[in-house]
């Protein structure tokens, strides 16, 4: 006796499902296709009110107004979060704004340095005076709460062994007071401690940049304003970019490659700290630090594909499922 | 007194915490405790490094049949820890890029590999478990599909990114919103419990 259709569609091998899955995400990566995302309002928040500190900086130069990126991730979700940092690194640096990063996990010290060094490399940002990396804060509730007063008392060094107290920017930038927002990039639970410590008592603004699945547990602070903002996966980091890519393209124009390459040049009095990044790109490099700008959107043209696979997938399983059932129905 | 002091500590500090938050004249203490915290918390990751190594000491003696993973366990932390500690002390020697690069190339490309086997799970499970068995079911089923195109809509179906911003807003915050709460005061008795000493499960060990 002959299986029936709606059987054999109900027993298709997993092993085929993943090569097909496997196939579906591969092609619009090595198409390099990518996705123009339409910018939600609670991605456009965290764009708007960075904007809001660079107008603050402007016409207050002598008590900027900082911004703090906590890396809260591990590498396991770095594909989804790596682009948001990137790209709220960018908006910073592009905007003088002084940054602080640390990284809340022992796992993504490295992680968070690299990033951090990576994008203010091509913004020419000088270490101590505009960012800092204050590596991992051990442990962290202590180091959230310390910043309600000075931070400098708890974190007694940097990441890279200088004195708090040496680095011109921590001078400026010590409590939260001059902190004007606050960024967690989280793949976990993380963004509601510091709604718990830093906005609840604090006051200090919110905002997360958090994986897909994660998304759904801070949509209830963002309604309270106890978040200013949220980019939600892969797609917030994409919408982000977006926003970043064009305020880039007006302040240094379309063309990044040879901004890049006439970043550096060997005669110009540039204060290198070699132990934090050298100067100049190669060719390579280059190529690397372009595509950065587009990585979201790159990766979402992939998880479309596969969202739509998925979604024929339901559609054939359940109409095996009614079929069948229909058929035993009948007998 | 193996009891009773850290059940007196609790509570003392327990309630000195709430008092340093509402008292701004006590912030000097409540910077000390912070120092005090970080001091406590370092003992911490000795007795986890202590714990994990005699867990898997044990499994080495007793000859447990994935003896090969305990061995793997300790040759990746000890060789990390000694790489990472000789290249933070020497950051011009080899030992440096040594750790950078186990980091970036061996560590990060694992990580990111366990999670990027969910979508293969998660097509799998789709596949398998998202039927349209009963009405409740059906609701769900076709909330996750607008939430899937309204993600990564395009084109036609910019729609679904309306109907989808609607479903994260209203429903989903809703019904978080409620676990929100739960959690909220769960955390509130839990805290009460165990500065009153009536939760010592803490301390380990039975009664």
């Amino acid at each position: 006796m002959r299986t029936p259709w709606y059987d054999k569609i109900m027993s298709l091998d997993k092993k085929i499902l993943y090569v097909i899955m496997f196939i579906v995400v591969m092609i619009p990566l090595l198409a390099k296709w990518t996705y123009n995302p339409a910018v939600m309002p609670e991605v456009k928040d965290i764009y708007d009110e960075i904007e809001g500190i660079y107008a603050y900086n402007q016409s207050h130069p002598d008590t900027p107004q900082g911004i703090l990126v906590s890396f809260d991730y591990s590498p396991s979700t770095n594909a989804e979060l790596d682009p948001m940092t990137m790209s709220i690194l960018r908006h910073a640096f592009m905007r003088n704004i002084p940054v602080i990063t640390w990284s809340a996990f022992p796992d993504s010290i490295d992680l968070a340095k690299t990033i951090t060094t990576y994008i203010a490399k091509e913004f020419r940002a000088v270490y101590g005076q505009d960012f800092v990396f204050m590596g991992y804060p051990y442990p962290m509730n202590a180091a959230v709460i310390a910043f309600g007063s000075d931070v400098r008392n708890f974190l007694v060094k940097d990441f890279y062994g200088n004195l708090s107290t040496d680095l011109p920017l921590l001078n400026k930038i010590y409590n939260y007071k001059s902190i004007g927002l606050i960024v967690t990039v989280s793949g976990t639970s993380y963004p509601r401690f510091w709604v718990t410590y830093a906005n609840t008592l604090y006051g200090k603004k919110i905002a997360t940049g958090t994986t897909a699945v994660s998304a759904a547990e801070f949509y209830p602070f963002l309604q309270t304003d106890q978040m200013i903002g949220m980019m939600g996966g892969l797609r917030g980091a994409a919408e982000y970019e977006k926003l970043v890519e064009a305020l880039e393209i007006t302040i240094i124009g379309d063309d990044i490659e040879r901004y890049l390459r006439n970043l550096y040049s060997p005669e110009d009095d540039f204060p290198w700290d070699t132990k934090i990044f050298a100067p100049g790109f190669t060719d390579e490099e280059l190529r690397e630090h372009l595509s950065t700008r587009k990585t979201a959107r790159t990766g979402m043209a992939s998880q479309a594909s596969s969202h739509f696979y998925v979604i024929v997938l339901i559609i054939l399983a359940n109409l095996g499922y009614f079929f069948k059932r229909r058929a035993e129905n009948k007998r | 007194m193996k009891r009773t002091l850290p059940l007196f500590l609790a509570f003392f500090f327990g309630i000195i915490g709430i008092i340093v938050q509402m008292v701004p004249a006590l912030k000097g203490l409540m910077d000390t405790m912070l120092d005090w915290m970080a001091i406590i918390a370092a003992f911490a990751l000795a007795v986890g490094i202590s714990s994990l190594t005699r867990h898997h000491m044990t499994k080495i003696r007793r000859k447990h049949k994935d003896i090969f993973f305990s061995y793997v366990t300790f040759i990746a932390m000890f060789f990390m820890t000694i790489i990472g500690l000789v290249g933070y002390f020497r950051p011009e020697g080899a030992l440096q890029g040594l750790f950078e690069n186990m980091y970036n190339y061996v560590r990060v490309p694992l990580d990111a590999s366990m999670f990027a086997l969910l979508a293969f799970y998660i097509t799998s499970a789709a596949y398998r478990a998202f039927r349209a068995r009963t009405w409740l079911a059906t609701v769900l089923l076709l909330a996750g599909v607008i939430v899937m195109i309204g993600r990564v809509a395009f084109g036609p179906f910019i729609i679904f990114n309306d109907i989808t911003a609607w479903i994260m807003k209203v429903p989903t915050t809703a019904a978080m919103r409620a676990v929100n709460v739960g959690i909220g005061l769960g955390i509130v008795a839990t805290s009460i419990k165990i500065v009153l000493g009536i939760e010592r499960s803490y301390l380990g060990g039975g009664e």
